[in-house]
């Protein structure tokens, strides 16, 4: 296991006294217990990119060992057109416009034909409502509720996701914590860690389970701009929303599978049907 | 046993006294008339068993729901061939689909007119592969090839129907 982590060490030694203050002596020591990641659908071209696996307990920034990712999930082609139209999509699903008029028979009054057909040498007119008339009802007026829901292509969904964690990625904006303990509940504690390592004023935090640890909960409540989420929950709006993504390792590692099962499905006729509004 | 079934049950009686027709037609056809869901014991004999060995058979009985990694054999029947091994070292791949099928694609529009062939999910020199696929297809066509590259997307289009043609030189080159 260490002999595998400081092959790796080894073999990234260029890349490390360019930006790492810590030696990979310390780094070797101390990651005694870390073990490994090793991929599901090894990649067979592309070579795995590096990064550091952080710990949330000391303010400043503390290396505890390299961990390998996935090109197929974090150094996919970073398609900003696919983001795009995942964006659209999920600010489109859920909203309804209510915007509202009133056609000719739902305005007020003109039931009586205003004057007499023939004999005046006036134009024809049956009602005072009628839409030619000034307070008279709209023509294909906008309609209340309008719902905009649709659903984008599995696929898109899923490009969506590996595009926006390879752009995250590629931005230097991806950042892999052991776990979200925190040493205290206050939140100047948090805000001071993200301040020191120039993480960006707004933070997204990446939990497995829905259920997260006491300290950051208590210590984020008040804080805007940072934000906590179950893996079930990441999307692409909101990796786009904010400045930087933290995944712990085990939600890395769930992501990561799922992304990949989902890239490798056997039979996608489940996911490539048409969407229906009960299904469950 | 409620009210209603006790009626329904009467009615069916009645109905069948009259004649055998009824017997057998329980329309169900309005909610009223239907009969309260029950559970449902299993008629037949089973027992459960936690075996992991017994396990094996069902699972090899259950849909795959990730493509498996083809058997590695000398040919097959089909004449399929799978990718080599050692794409390290090549300038360029095209990578198999999750089916394990040379991505090369053709695209018809234009009613029939116009025939474009879509080389997909190449990484690496895709310029280079490009310049290849045009010196290999050149030799068979009096025109020049057109082609266009997508770098981003790792797409190559060509003009005109080549699929087989570039099918084959990939595999020759056991891509």
């Amino acid at each position: 296991m260490l002999s595998n982590i400081s092959k790796n060490l080894r073999t990234c030694t260029g890349y490390l006294h360019k930006y790492c203050s810590t030696s990979v002596a310390a780094i070797e020591n101390k990651s005694n217990a870390i073990e490994p990641r090793t991929l599901a659908f090894p990649p067979k071209y592309q070579d795995p990119r590096q990064i550091w696996l952080e710990s949330l307990d000391t303010i400043d920034q503390r290396k505890l060992a390299l961990l390998e990712l996935h090109p197929a999930v974090f150094a996919a082609s970073p398609r900003i057109d696919v983001i795009q139209q995942n964006v659209r999509w999920q600010q489109l699903y859920r909203y309804v416009s209510y915007a509202h008029t009133k056609n000719k028979f739902e305005v007020r009054g003109g039931g009586r034909k205003p004057w007499p057909q023939k004999g005046l040498g006036k134009a024809r007119h049956g009602s005072i409502r009628s839409p030619l008339w000034r307070g008279g009802g709209v023509i294909h007026g906008p309609r209340s509720p309008t719902p905009h829901f649709y659903m984008l292509p599995f696929p898109k969904r899923l490009i969506g996701l590996t595009s926006m964690l390879s752009v995250k990625f590629a931005q230097d904006d991806l950042h892999i914590v052991d776990s979200l303990e925190l040493p205290t509940d206050e939140p100047g504690y948090i805000e001071e860690l993200v301040k020191s390592r120039l993480w960006g004023p707004s933070v997204l935090f990446i939990n497995l389970e829905d259920i997260m640890p006491r300290n950051i909960t208590v210590a984020t409540e008040q804080v805007k701009h940072i934000n906590l989420m179950p893996a079930y929950g990441l999307n692409v709006y909101s990796m786009l929303k904010h400045n930087t993504l933290v995944l712990t390792r085990a939600a890395l590692d769930h992501i990561e599978n799922k992304l990949l099962e989902n890239l490798h499905m056997n039979d996608p006729k489940a996911v490539l049907a048409k969407f229906k509004v009960d299904q469950c | 046993m409620s009210l209603r079934c006790y009626f329904s049950q009467l009615l069916r009686s009645r109905l069948s006294a009259h004649s055998n027709t009824y017997k057998n037609s329980v329309r169900h056809a309005t909610y009223k008339a239907s009969p309260f869901a029950e559970d449902i014991e299993p008629t037949v004999k089973y027992e459960v068993s936690k075996n992991p060995e017994e396990w094996k058979y069902v699972e090899r009985a259950l849909p795959l729901t990730i493509v498996p990694q083809p058997i590695r054999k000398e040919s097959y029947p089909s004449g399929w061939k799978p990718q080599t091994e050692d794409v390290k070292k090549l300038p360029y791949l095209v990578q198999r689909t999750k089916n394990h099928m040379i991505p090369v694609y053709l695209q018809i529009s234009q009613r029939g007119v116009r025939r474009h062939t879509f080389v997909r999910k190449i990484q690496g020199d895709i310029n280079l592969l490009e310049q290849e696929l045009k010196e290999f297809l050149q030799k068979e066509s009096f025109q020049p090839i057109r082609s266009q590259v997508n770098e981003l997307t790792g797409i190559i289009r060509i003009n005109g129907d080549h699929v087989n043609a570039i099918k084959y030189f990939l595999e020759k080159k056991n891509l």
